[in-house]
């Protein structure tokens, strides 16, 4: 068989072995689409004995029978709940599906499923704190995938894991989770359950990566933590300007006024991130006595910097928003 | 028979045209496989991905703010419809910047008696170059809001004014006349919360409307288009994005995101000096500066592509149309290719100046010609007893039974991991269509590529007329007037 004959007769046979695939996803097509309106109709179903349970139906248990085995479609129905309810509603909902015993279904579905269908899973487990659970948890939380890692670490944070701040940053150090926002969401939960150890953990002589410095100082503006305030105002001396300008906008955050004097200077920082968060955290702050400082930087060379001076003043003394007004015409702006 | 004799040479000529055709083909189906192939592991890999109301769960705390930045044009019969869907997207953070690009017909009217809009003012900085801008106007109904009023400069001026205006760490560029899935903004800021420190840009799918049920500016029904043409192109959209963009995500290698829908970090947009004026695709133009920019100061970053997020846009109908908006695509590719050619083979660009730019080269610059040329040549040679019936049928097989074969698998890897289609009926008239494209519609391409290659070569700069149908009416678009 000569090169060219190979060619077509390669090619015939590659679009034939296509259409066949497609015909044959077609016929499964029929099939997967019952599949699909009794997968929504198991959904209604399982809601419907929930709220049953809710409003202190008996026969939930006989109700949830059929669909007990199915981790997906339990995980899914319980975490719609947990978006909705909290106290004892949603206590009412999970006592209810453990007794149905949902709960080992759930860790089931932990270890032997796969893709989006474990993931829900995982999120689900959070809701239960039976010592089997957190077992399972805290395997998945050493699971290959980081976004399985933040889930399970989210789950025992809700179920009451212990997951501690040294856990966390240990995992930050070794970049064993990934440096954005779900990591920065599940920082802000573990630092507001003890700030203390996000303050040991920034003050550690062995420097976090900036990154997670700039996390945990934002966690713990968000936490409230006065005892951080030191820590927060010598991170304004930080090398890397992201987490100096993370500790301006924790010290807005804390709305106290020690920090007047330490923005003072942040709004003199060379990098204009840094100027721009010193200028909003005096704005979140309500720091009056800094109107004059935000009023000389209306004329800044960084637009970030005079849009968030102005929207700082605008937020502070009435009087002072006259300079912002002014600032704000869009085509003197734009003429320069 | 002896090189010596005439007629030798004649043949061994001809064999040797054969062979280039032959073989440039065989590479070009050569890439489209390997394409298929990392696309295919790609979506194996994520897998479908959550329903909406866990994604919200999951990012509505997290999702960085939005500037949507819609440039309209004579956009008057499509305009507050297409606004309406935006302000009713799901998500958390952000804002919806329509920039009116010096219309001629009454796109601000309708937009301020719709919105009720009132002058504003807003502070902005006039970092990357555009064409006046005469006002701003906002909705006190709608604080999300923004319409900017400019002097007419094109989409790329358009995009630049709404990108100094815009507020948000990232924007989103898109067409006023196309319609975002109300979830597409979630799925597609996913890159930039797990990994916000590289990603700069983010591509979205852009899917046939044609066909579908629109109401209210959403697409209630997926359907298949009734329109042949556009039946073929929702094929050609599948093969496009969910194979060849899917696999150059994969690669590290994309060159383009659709100017219909993509999200930029904004301040690494404002760092290459936004969109470039004066070229038909500032898209692909965009992306490659940026490219440039990273690789050629050695920083770490990604440009990505998601399957999942859609937009749905409006394929041309009528062929002229089609055939005006392929050369200008074309057009905007060369102009890409040649304003960047010194990234062509450079080690300092990676694998974007050897595989991307090569495959530019191949698949785009000389693609259409020797495409071209061999369906005159091989067939003619063939006709004048000059080649052996194996030229021919491989010659057949590069040019038909792979495009089948690529086309088909194209739909079943969506119809496999994705099954966005409804149901049987639309499928199967996707797999006929997946068929037909290679005989007639795939070589009528080729023609108007090259249409696109002599404008760029005479230097054409004109964009054409583009006749809005409007989404109103629920099965297909409305005939124009």
């Amino acid at each position: 068989m000569t090169a060219l004959t190979a060619i077509w007769i390669v090619a015939v046979v590659l679009a034939a072995g296509a259409l066949l695939w497609m015909s044959a996803l077609i016929g499964l097509r029929l099939v997967h689409q019952r599949g699909a309106v009794r997968d929504l109709a198991d959904r209604h179903a399982v809601q419907a004995a929930l709220l049953g349970a809710l409003q202190g139906d008996g026969d939930v248990g006989l109700a949830l029978r059929p669909y007990e085995g199915d981790a997906h479609l339990m995980a899914l129905s319980l975490l719609d709940f947990v978006t909705l309810l909290q106290g004892p509603d949603l206590e009412t909902v999970v006592e209810t599906l453990r007794k149905a015993g949902v709960e080992e279904v759930l860790r089931q579905g932990v270890v032997a499923g796969a893709g989006d269908a474990r993931l829900a899973c995982i999120e689900a487990l959070g809701a239960f704190n039976s010592p089997k659970s957190l077992l399972v948890l805290w395997r998945a939380a050493s699971d290959a995938s980081p976004a399985t890692r933040l889930a399970a670490l989210r789950s025992l944070l809700q179920a009451g894991g212990g997951v501690s701040i040294a856990e966390v940053v240990s995992r930050l150090r070794m970049e064993n989770l990934p440096p954005g926002g779900s990591t920065a969401d599940l920082l802000r939960m573990v630092v507001e359950a003890d700030p203390d150890g996000a303050v040991a953990a920034l003050e550690d002589s062995d420097p976090l990566p900036p990154s997670a410095q700039a996390m945990l100082l934002e966690g713990l503006g968000a936490a409230g933590a006065y005892a951080a305030l030191p820590t927060m105002v010598s991170s304004l001396s930080a090398e890397d300007p992201k987490v100096r300008a993370a500790a301006a906008v924790a010290l807005g955050m804390l709305r106290h006024p020690a920090a007047e004097d330490s923005l003072r200077k942040a709004m003199d920082d060379p990098a204009s991130i840094v100027r721009s968060a010193a200028a909003e955290a005096i704005g979140a702050a309500g720091l009056e006595g800094l109107a004059g400082t935000l009023e000389d930087h209306l004329r800044d060379s960084a637009w970030s910097v005079r849009f968030e001076a102005a929207a700082a003043l605008a937020k502070l003394d009435p009087p002072q928003v006259g300079a912002s007004d002014e600032m704000a015409d869009p085509q003197r702006t734009a003429t320069g | 028979m002896g090189l010596d004799h005439p007629a030798a040479w004649l043949v061994t000529g001809a064999e040797v045209i054969a062979w280039c055709v032959i073989g440039m083909g065989l590479l070009q189906n050569g890439l489209y496989l390997w394409q298929l192939t990392l696309a295919w592991r790609a979506l194996r890999r994520h897998g479908p991905s959550a329903e909406p109301s866990q994604l919200w769960r999951r990012y509505a705390e997290t999702a960085p703010p939005i500037s949507l930045l819609a440039p309209a044009y004579n956009e008057e019969k499509t305009i507050v419809e297409s606004v309406r869907s935006l302000l009713a997207l799901h998500y958390p953070s952000f804002e919806v910047v329509i920039v009116n690009d010096g219309s001629t017909d009454d796109t601000l009217k309708v937009l301020t008696e719709a919105f009720e809009l009132e002058p504003l003012q807003r502070d902005y900085e006039l970092i990357v170059p555009h064409a006046a801008i005469r006002a701003l106007y906002g909705a006190p109904n709608q604080p999300r809001l923004v319409v900017v009023d400019k002097d007419n400069g094109g989409k790329a001026d358009a995009l630049n004014a709404g990108l100094n205006l815009s507020r948000s760490l990232i924007i989103c560029s898109m067409d006023a006349d196309s319609l975002l899935e109300p979830d597409a903004l979630l799925r597609a800021v996913r890159p930039f919360i797990d990994d916000p420190e590289r990603v700069v840009a983010v591509g979205g799918t852009i899917r046939v409307a044609n066909g579908c049920d629109i109401e209210g500016g959403r697409v209630t029904r997926i359907g298949a288009p009734r329109n042949a043409l556009a039946l073929l192109q929702t094929v050609e959209y599948l093969r496009a994005f969910l194979m060849a963009r899917l696999a150059w995500s994969e690669a590290s290698c994309l060159l383009i995101i659709s100017g219909a829908f993509g999200l930029f970090r904004r301040d690494a947009v404002m760092r290459v000096g936004g969109y470039s004026l004066g070229t038909v695709g500032e898209d692909m133009e965009l992306v490659v500066k940026l490219h440039r920019y990273f690789r050629g100061e050695k920083l770490p970053y990604r440009i990505s592509f998601m399957p999942e997020p859609v937009c749905w846009t409006q394929a041309p109908e009528d062929i002229v149309g089609l055939g005006r908006q392929r050369a200008r695509w074309h057009r905007g590719a060369l102009e890409t290719f040649s304003a960047h050619r010194d990234m062509l083979f450079n080690p300092r660009y990676g694998r974007v100046g050897f595989v991307g730019f090569g495959y530019m080269l191949l698949i785009d610059v000389l693609g259409p010609f020797v495409e071209i040329a061999g369906y005159l040549l091989v067939p003619s040679l063939w006709l004048l007893g000059l080649l052996d019936t194996d030229y021919l049928y491989a010659f057949l097989a590069i040019s038909f039974a792979y495009g089948v074969l690529i086309s088909v698998a194209a739909l079943a890897l969506e119809e496999s991991l994705l099954r966005r289609f409804p149901d049987v009926n639309t499928l199967m008239r996707l797999m006929l269509a997946a068929v037909a494209e290679n005989f007639g519609y795939r070589q009528l391409n080729n023609i108007w590529r090259l249409r696109g290659a002599w404008e760029f070569l005479t230097r054409q700069q004109r964009w054409g007329t583009m006749t809005r149908l409007g989404f109103n009416r629920a099965g297909a678009p409305s005939p124009a007037p």
